[in-house]
């Protein structure tokens, strides 16, 4: 064997020795503690998740707001001027529900929230 | 679909992702898997009393839980803890107002090229960032040649005892602990490339 093989196997075992010396050890009483203390942290992280599939949601309101606006889109091209007030009459009325409900549904947040010890 | 491609560890994606879901067993096996090797990390490349190793170990998996579903497996997982654990030794440095980083990757690059050429001088073998990094590429092989290599380095094992703790003859364990050694050389070496 080549003395730069020698070299190359020797330096190799002593690379790995040194990376894997004793001294950096771990007490096992802390390891078990974190251990405790992250099944805790990753309970309370699962239990905050919102069941609520936002993704989903988003997809719908564009999917609804586009068909809104291809509705509005067909009574302005048939010059339907009778329909075009109900239309905003209806669309203004929708607005003003959604912004009255908006204190109601942040009340059912809180407290849907709350059972599960979320709030710090 | 272009995301998918660029999974290249999908069995530490799929781990991490059964944690992010809360999966209590899955964190178990992560923890087991990574949490020695991540402390002696942290360990060689702290300049620092032991206790801030352990706050630094606390708060690097902490955050990992808590951002878990970020990790992406582009990287080995174990590189993604180390990362995460290089931020908080960051961190720690800028805390105590020291304007220096633990140490500086330049005059690392010669400790792979010196293997061959002649003994490997102590004071190279000293420095943390090598130990450190000795640690993170036996992390990031195989799982069959990293228990081989800790049997043989860290436990002291001779190959005879390997080949009972693997329940393999001689021959195969040595020729195992031989593929180990190569793998770990090349890991070693690529990486200051």
């Amino acid at each position: 064997m080549p003395e730069s093989e020698d070299f190359l196997e020797s330096n190799t075992d002593r690379l790995i020795e040194a990376g894997l010396g004793g001294e950096a050890c771990l007490d096992p009483e802390l390891r078990e503690s974190l251990r405790l203390r992250l099944t805790d942290e990753l309970k309370i992280k699962t239990a905050q998740k919102s069941p609520f599939p936002e993704k989903a949601l988003a997809w719908l309101t564009a999917l609804g707001l586009l068909a809104v606006l291809a509705v509005l889109a067909q009574f302005s091209r048939l010059g339907a001027r009778m329909f075009d007030d109900a239309v905003w009459s209806a669309l203004a009325l929708l607005l003003l529900v959604n912004i009255a409900l908006t204190p109601i549904a942040s009340i059912v947040i809180v407290a849907r929230r709350r059972p599960h010890g979320q709030e710090n | 679909m272009s995301s998918l491609s660029r999974v290249s560890f999908p069995d530490d994606l799929a781990l991490a992702r059964q944690v992010a879901g809360g999966d209590q067993a899955a964190l178990t096996m992560l923890y087991a898997r990574y949490t020695d090797s991540l402390f002696a990390f942290i360990y060689h490349r702290l300049e620092a009393p032991r206790a801030d190793v352990e706050e630094i170990w606390q708060d690097t998996w902490l955050a990992a839980i808590r951002s878990i579903q970020s990790y992406g497996g582009r990287s080995r997982l174990f590189t993604w803890l180390c990362g995460l654990a290089q931020h908080k030794i960051a961190d720690f440095y800028r805390r105590r107002d020291r304007h220096r980083q633990a140490f500086s990757d330049a005059p690392f690059d010669f400790a792979g090229a010196a293997l061959g050429s002649g003994p490997l001088p102590e004071e190279i073998l000293a420095r943390r960032d090598v130990r450190s990094r000795v640690v993170q590429t036996l992390m990031e092989l195989p799982d069959d040649y990293r228990r081989v290599l800790a049997a043989r380095y860290a436990d002291g094992c001779s190959v005879d005892e390997i080949a009972r703790l693997l329940d393999k003859p001689y021959k195969a364990a040595e020729s195992l602990l031989s593929r180990a050694k190569k793998a770990f050389r090349d890991a070693f070496c690529q990486k200051e490339k």
